[in-house]
C-alpha cells in the first residue's frame, strides 16, 4: 500500500488531496481538485528513486529504491527494494492498500540479514515515512471529500507557472488526527493540474512543513515531477529535509502480479 | 610630590564648574555608550569557558553530533488518593502539558507517557504503537487504562526511566533548542510552562508538580538573581541614606555621596556597554560593590571635609586641604582594590575575567570622581550644618576614637598577642578550608527549586545527566561503526559497566532500542531482547524501526553519520570535587576495560562541575596574586616593609579566618566565596593605608608615636568606622537572598569588614606602639 502510494505521490497523486471552494474560470475549487485527483498516473508503473535525507547541518544520507505498482480495482499493490546503501541492499518493502475503507491495509518486510518476511501493522498515517519528511498520509494521498477548500489567489506564479492558490482545512479531528495537519496552502498549476508547491502546518509541534514538486516532465504520457522536496521547518528554522529524486521510470510496462508475492521478497528480483 | 598634590589640589577647586560640567559630559558620553551599545545578559553553560577549553570542545562537539542535550524536565506524582499514576486526570493531565511543550518553540522533542510507543509483536505483525492511541477515548473506556498500565509494567526501555517501577512517579522530558550563549529562551519555556500549569489549575486538583532540568536551573538562577538585585539595590542605598544622616547629621552628607556612586555605576555600564561585555550571574554584583566602594570612599572624603570644617575652614580652603589630605591614600585604596579585582583574570572562568576587567576600572573611577567632582561639589556647601559640627567635636565617634590611643597602648602586649593567636588560627584555618560545590548547594534549601531537584535526585537516582560520546577510531574505521556487532557489544557491555555503578541511574542508548526492534521482529520472544549478529542486521533493524514511523527518531542517540553514539545516564548528587573524581575514575576505568572505545564524557552536568573546579583553583591563585601584588603596593606605598607588613597583616587574617570559620561551620567555598575574597582583599586593605598614612603623615610633620597615633585615630578612625558600618550592614542585605553564593557574599563580606575594623583599630595601633615607638616616647605616652 504505502509503495503503492509512494509512487502516486512520486507521479504527483500526493498532490491531489485538497480542493477548494469558490469559483475561478468557471471553475469550483472543489471542480479544479476534481480534475487534479482525476489526471491520468498511469494503471503500472516501474521506477528508480534516490532518497535524499539532510540534516539541518546539511549532512547527507542517501538510499536507493526501485519501486514495482499496479493499480487493480478494488487495490493498489507495490514492492520496493532496496538497492543501496549496502548494509540494506535487498531488504524489501510490499503493501496492498485496499480500496475499500472497511479493510486494512497489508504490509510486509523482509530483513535479509534475519531472511524473514515479517507483517507489519500500519502505522500512524501521521507518522514519518522510512525516516524521511514524508508521512504515510503524504505518500498514501487524502481523501477530497475530508478538506474544506478556500481560493486564496486566483494567480500566483511558481517556476513560471501560473498556478491557483487553495487553503484547504481538516473537515473533523479524526482528519487531523489521520494527516496530521491542520491547515495547508497549495499551488496548483492551471495548465497541467498539478499541484507544485504546499504549505503545510503540522498539528504535532506546530511544525511548518514546505512541499515542491519540480523538473515536472511529461513521461509515457503522464506528467512525472523528477525531484519532489519536502521540508520540515519550525519557528522558521530548518529541522529536517528530504529530496526524493526519480532516476527512471517507465508506466503501463508489463508489471506481473506475481511480483506483488511474499516469496519474491525473500527471492528478489 | 607635596607640591604636585598641592597644585592639583587648588586647580580642582579652582576649576570646580569646569570639572563639574566635564563629569556631565563625562556621563553624557556613558549613557551614548550604553544606549549605542545596548547591554545584553549571558548566564548559558557555556560562556564559563575560554575557547579551545577542553570540556568546551566537547561538549560543542555533543551539540554539533546529537543537538541539544538540554531537557526541561517535569515530574508527577501520584496523588495520594491514586493507586499510581495511571489516572484519568493524571494521563489527561500528562498529556497535554506534553502537548503544550511540543507546541512550544523552542521545545525539539518530548519524552513521556502519553508520547510513549512501543514496538512490539502485534499478533504476528511488527508495530509501532502508542500506549495510548486516543486521549479522547479515554474517558469512555476505563480497560484503554488497565491495558496501558499492563504494558508499562513491561517496558524495559521506559522503567525508571520515563516512569518509576511502582508506577507512582512519571516525568515529562522535553528536549529545548540549543542557543549558544543565550539563556532567555530557557526563561521563556519555564515560564511559559508555569503558566500553563496555573491556567490548567493542576495544582488545585491536588497535584505537586516537579520541575527540573538545565531550562528551568538556568531560569531560576536568571530570574532570582534579577528579582533580588532588584530590591536588594535599593534597600542598601536606603540603609546607606539612614547611616549617612546618623553620622554626618546633614543633608549634604546623606545626598553627595551619591555623586560618586551614580557617576561611577553610569561610567561603568558605559564602559561595560562599550567592550561589548554581557550582563551575567557574575558581574551583576558590580552594581551593589560600586556602591559600597563609591560610598566607603565618599565617607572618607565627606569625613576629612567636615572635620576640616569644624576645624575652622571655609568650604573651598577645607576642599583642597581634603585633597592634599586624601590624594595619595584614596589614590592607594582605589588601587590595591582594583588589584584585588584584576587578580580574579587569573581563573579560567570567563564571566571572572570579563568581572575582572570590569570590576578593576570601578576603584578607578571612583578615585576619578571623588578627588575631582566630589570636592569640587562640597567646595559650594558653604554652610556648615550645626548639628554636624557638634557631632564631629564631641559625638560619640569622636568620643570613641579619642578613646582608642589610650586603650591601645593600655593592652597593646595584650592584643598584639591576640593578634597573633589570631594569625595562627587564620594558618590553621586556611589548611582546613573547603572549596567545594555542587548545583544544589546554589539555591536556599527551603526553595522550591532546591527540593525538586532532590525529588529528581531520590526518585530518578540523579536530577542531572552525564553525557557519554562513544566511538572508536582504534578497531572501527568504517563507515556506519555505530553498525558493527561487535562495537555495540562493547557498548552493551558498557552501559552495564555503568549502570552497576551504585550512583549511576539507568541510561537510555541506541542499543536498547535495537534489542527491542529485534524481540519485536521475533515474535516478541523474549531469548531475542539481544544485539543484532550482523552491520547488515543492525542497518535492517534500524531501517525497520524507522520505517515503523515512531516518533522517537533517535538522532539524539546516534549521529547522523551513524559513527558516534550517544549514552545519557543519570548520577546522584554529588559535590563538585567528588563528581570529578568519580568521573575521572569512570573514564579511567573505561579506558582500561574497554580499551577500543572512545568514550567521552560530556553535557551540562559536567560543565557545571568542570566550572566549580576552576572555581576552587581560581579562588587559592586570585588571592595568591592578589595578596602579592597588594604587598608590593604596600611596600611602594611606604618605602618600608615593616609598615607595608603591619598594614597588610590585619587585611589579611580576616579573610584567612573567614574562610576558616565557613569550614568549621561546614560550609563550602564557592563562586561567591571567589568574589569576596579578591575584593575585601582589596577593600579591606583601604582602611590600613588610611590608618597608617595618616600616622605615618604625622611622623612626618614631627610627631611622636602616640600623637601621631592619636591624629590617625581621630582624623581617619571616624571614616574608617563609618565606612565599616556601611560595608557590614551593606552587605548583611545579601543575607536575605536565595542564592547561595549571594547570601555567601553577604556573609563572609560582613565578618570580613568586622573583623578588619576590629584590626585597624586595635590590632594596628597595639604593633606600632611596640614596633615603632622607643621607649622615651612610650614613656611619655
Amino acid at each position: 500500500m504505502i509503495t503503492t502510494k509512494l509512487l502516486k505521490l512520486f507521479t504527483s497523486v500526493l498532490l491531489l488531496i485538497f480542493s477548494f471552494s469558490g469559483i475561478l474560470y468557471g471553475s469550483s475549487a472543489l471542480e479544479i481538485m476534481t480534475k487534479v485527483d482525476a489526471r491520468y498516473t498511469g494503471d503500472s508503473a516501474i521506477s528508480d528513486w534516490r532518497m535524499i535525507l539532510i540534516d539541518k547541518k546539511d549532512r547527507k544520507r542517501i538510499r536507493e529504491i526501485e519501486i514495482f505498482s499496479k493499480e487493480y480495482n478494488d487495490v493498489d499493490k507495490s514492492i520496493s527494494f532496496f538497492k543501496s546503501p549496502g548494509d540494506v541492499k535487498g531488504t524489501s518493502y510490499m503493501s496492498y492498500n485496499w480500496e475499500s475503507t472497511s479493510k486494512e491495509d497489508d504490509s510486509w518486510l523482509y530483513l535479509p540479514a534475519l531472511q524473514k518476511v515479517n507483517r507489519i501493522a500500519s502505522a500512524d498515517r501521521s507518522g514519518s515515512f522510512m525516516g524521511s519528511d514524508f508521512t504515510y498520509s503524504d505518500i498514501d494521498g487524502f481523501e477530497l471529500e475530508d478538506f474544506n477548500y478556500k481560493l486564496v489567489k486566483d494567480s500566483d506564479v511558481v517556476d513560471g507557472k501560473d498556478c491557483w492558490v487553495i487553503e484547504s482545512t481538516p473537515k473533523n479531528k479524526n482528519v487531523i488526527a489521520k494527516t496530521g495537519y491542520l491547515r495547508s496552502i497549495q499551488w496548483v498549476r492551471k495548465d497541467i493540474y498539478f499541484v507544485v508547491k504546499n504549505r503545510i502546518l503540522v498539528k504535532k509541534g506546530k511544525k511548518v512543513k514546505l512541499f515542491a514538486a519540480k523538473d515536472i516532465q511529461k513521461i509515457d504520457g503522464v506528467w512525472t515531477a523528477k525531484t519532489l522536496q519536502m521540508i520540515t521547518t519550525k519557528n522558521k528554522k530548518l529541522v529536517h529535509k528530504s529530496i526524493f529524486q526519480l532516476k527512471s521510470v517507465k508506466y503501463n510496462s508489463n508489471v506481473e502480479d506475481s511480483i506483488f508475492e511474499t516469496e519474491v521478497m525473500q527471492r528478489g528480483l | 610630590m607635596e607640591s604636585l598634590t598641592s597644585k592639583y589640589a587648588v586647580f580642582i577647586i579652582s576649576n570646580r564648574i569646569k570639572v563639574l560640567i566635564a563629569t556631565f559630559l563625562l556621563i553624557m558620553i556613558a549613557i551614548a555608550m550604553i544606549i549605542s551599545y545596548p547591554l545584553k545578559h549571558n548566564n548559558s553553560n557555556e560562556m564559563w569557558f575560554l575557547p579551545g577549553d577542553p570540556n568546551l570542545v566537547a561538549f560543542e562537539k555533543l551539540q554539533d553530533l546529537f543537538g541539544s542535550s538540554e531537557y526541561l524536565i517535569v515530574g508527577v506524582t501520584a496523588r495520594d488518593k491514586d493507586k499510581d499514576i495511571f489516572e484519568y486526570e493524571t494521563l489527561i493531565m500528562i498529556d497535554e502539558i506534553s502537548t503544550m511543550l511540543e507546541d512550544h518553540e523552542i521545545v525539539e522533542q518530548v519524552r513521556s507517557l502519553s508520547k510513549y510507543q512501543r514496538t512490539y509483536d502485534k499478533n504476528g505483525m511488527v508495530a509501532t504503537d502508542d500506549l495510548i492511541e486516543d486521549f479522547e477515548e479515554l474517558g469512555d473506556d476505563p480497560t484503554i487504562i488497565d491495558n496501558a498500565r499492563n504494558i508499562m509494567k513491561g517496558e524495559e526501555l521506559a522503567l525508571d526511566s520515563i516512569i518509576t517501577s511502582d508506577l507512582k512517579h512519571t516525568r515529562i522530558l522535553a528536549r529545548t533548542e540549543y542557543r549558544a550563549n543565550d539563556n532567555s529562551h530557557k526563561i521563556k519555556v519555564v515560564n511559559d510552562l508555569r503558566n500553563f500549569i496555573k491556567e490548567k489549575g493542576y495544582l488545585d486538583k491536588g497535584y505537586d508538580l516537579k520541575l527540573g532540568g538545565v531550562p528551568y536551573i538556568g531560569e531560576r538562577f536568571e530570574t532570582i538573581s534579577n528579582t533580588e538585585f532588584g530590591w536588594m539595590i535599593p534597600t542598601q542605598a536606603a540603609i546607606m541614606f539612614i547611616i549617612l544622616g546618623i553620622i554626618f547629621k546633614s543633608i549634604a552628607g546623606m545626598f553627595v555621596p551619591w555623586v560618586v556612586i551614580a557617576t561611577s555605576a553610569i561610567t561603568f555600564s558605559g564602559l561595560q556597554a562599550f567592550l561589548g561585555l554581557p550582563i551575567t550571574v557574575v558581574n551583576q554584583s558590580l552594581t551593589p560593590i560600586t556602591m559600597l566602594i563609591g560610598m566607603a570612599t565618599a565617607v572618607h572624603v565627606l569625613s576629612e571635609f567636615y572635620g576640616l570644617r569644624t576645624a575652622g575652614l571655609n568650604a573651598k580652603d577645607a576642599s583642597v586641604k581634603l585633597i592634599k589630605n586624601l590624594l595619595k591614600p584614596i589614590f592607594f585604596t582605589c588601587l590595591t582594590t582594583s588589584i584585588g579585582f584584576s587578580a580574579l583574570y587569573v581563573t579560567k572562568l570567563v564571566p571572572v575575567k570579563e568581572f575582572a576587567i570590569i570590576a578593576a576600572f570601578i576603584p578607578l573611577i571612583v578615585f576619578l570622581f571623588s578627588m575631582t567632582a566630589l570636592p569640587a561639589a562640597l567646595s559650594f556647601f558653604s554652610k556648615m550644618p550645626k548639628w554636624t559640627t557638634s557631632t564631629f567635636k564631641d559625638g560619640w565617634l569622636t568620643k570613641f576614637t579619642n578613646f582608642l590611643p589610650d586603650f591601645n597602648f593600655k593592652y597593646r602586649k595584650i592584643i598584639a598577642s591576640l593578634g597573633c593567636v589570631l594569625l595562627i588560627l587564620s594558618i590553621y584555618g586556611v589548611s582546613q578550608i573547603n572549596v567545594d560545590t555542587n548545583i544544589f548547594k546554589y539555591f536556599r534549601s527551603d526553595l522550591k527549586v532546591t527540593k525538586d531537584l532532590i525529588y529528581f535526585d531520590n526518585t530518578y537516582k540523579g536530577a542531572a545527566n552525564v553525557e557519554y560520546l562513544v566511538t572508536s577510531e582504534e578497531k572501527f574505521t568504517d563507515d556506519g561503526l555505530i553498525k558493527e556487532p561487535e562495537f555495540l557489544k562493547e557498548v552493551g557491555e558498557l552501559e552495564k559497566f555503568l549502570e552497576d555503578k551504585p550512583d549511576v541511574g539507568k541510561g537510555l542508548t541506541v542499543p536498547d532500542f535495537l534489542k527491542q526492534t529485534r524481540q519485536a521482529f521475533s515474535g516478541d520472544d523474549p531469548n531475542y531482547f539481544i544485539l543484532p549478529d550482523t552491520k547488515e542486521m543492525t542497518a535492517q533493524l534500524l531501517l525497520l524501526y524507522e520505517n515503523s514511523g515512531p516518533e522517537e527518531d533517535l538522532s539524539d542517540l546516534k549521529d547522523f553519520d551513524e559513527k558516534n553514539l550517544r549514552m545519557t545516564f543519570p548520577i546522584t548528587n554529588m559535590d563538585a570535587s567528588e563528581f570529578n573524581v568519580f568521573v575521572r575514575k569512570l573514564n579511567s576505568e573505561i579506558k582500561e576495560k574497554f580499551p577500543s572505545l572512545n568514550a567521552l564524557a560530556t553535557g551540562p552536568m559536567v560543565m557545571f562541575q568542570a566550572q566549580n573546579e576552576y572555581t576552587d583553583k581560581g579562588i587559592t591563585s586570585s588571592f595568591s596574586v592578589s595578596l602579592l601584588l597588594i604587598s608590593i603596593t604596600f611596600f611602594i606605598l611606604f618605602r618600608s616593609v615593616k609598615f607595608g607588613a603591619i598594614a597588610i597583616i590585619p587585611s589579611v587574617i580576616p579573610i584567612l579566618l573567614a574562610g576558616g570559620i565557613a569550614t568549621v561551620m561546614g560550609r563550602d567555598l564557592n563562586l561567591g566565596s571567589l568574589i569576596v575574597g579578591a575584593m575585601t582583599m582589596g577593600i579591606a586593605v583601604d582602611d590600613s593605608i588610611h590608618m597608617v598614612s595618616r600616622y605615618r603623615l604625622a611622623r612626618l610633620e614631627g610627631s611622636n608615636v602616640h600623637q601621631a597615633m592619636k591624629r590617625a585615630l581621630n582624623e581617619s578612625g571616624r571614616a574608617i568606622i563609618t565606612t565599616s558600618i556601611i560595608l557590614v550592614i551593606g552587605f548583611s542585605v545579601f543575607l536575605m537572598a536565595s542564592l547561595v553564593p549571594t547570601i555567601d557574599i553577604g556573609r563572609f563580606s560582613a565578618i570580613i569588614f568586622l573583623l578588619a575594623l576590629f584590626g585597624v583599630l586595635f590590632f594596628i595601633p597595639s604593633i606600632l606602639y611596640i614596633l615603632d615607638g622607643n621607649k622615651e616616647e612610650l614613656q611619655t605616652a
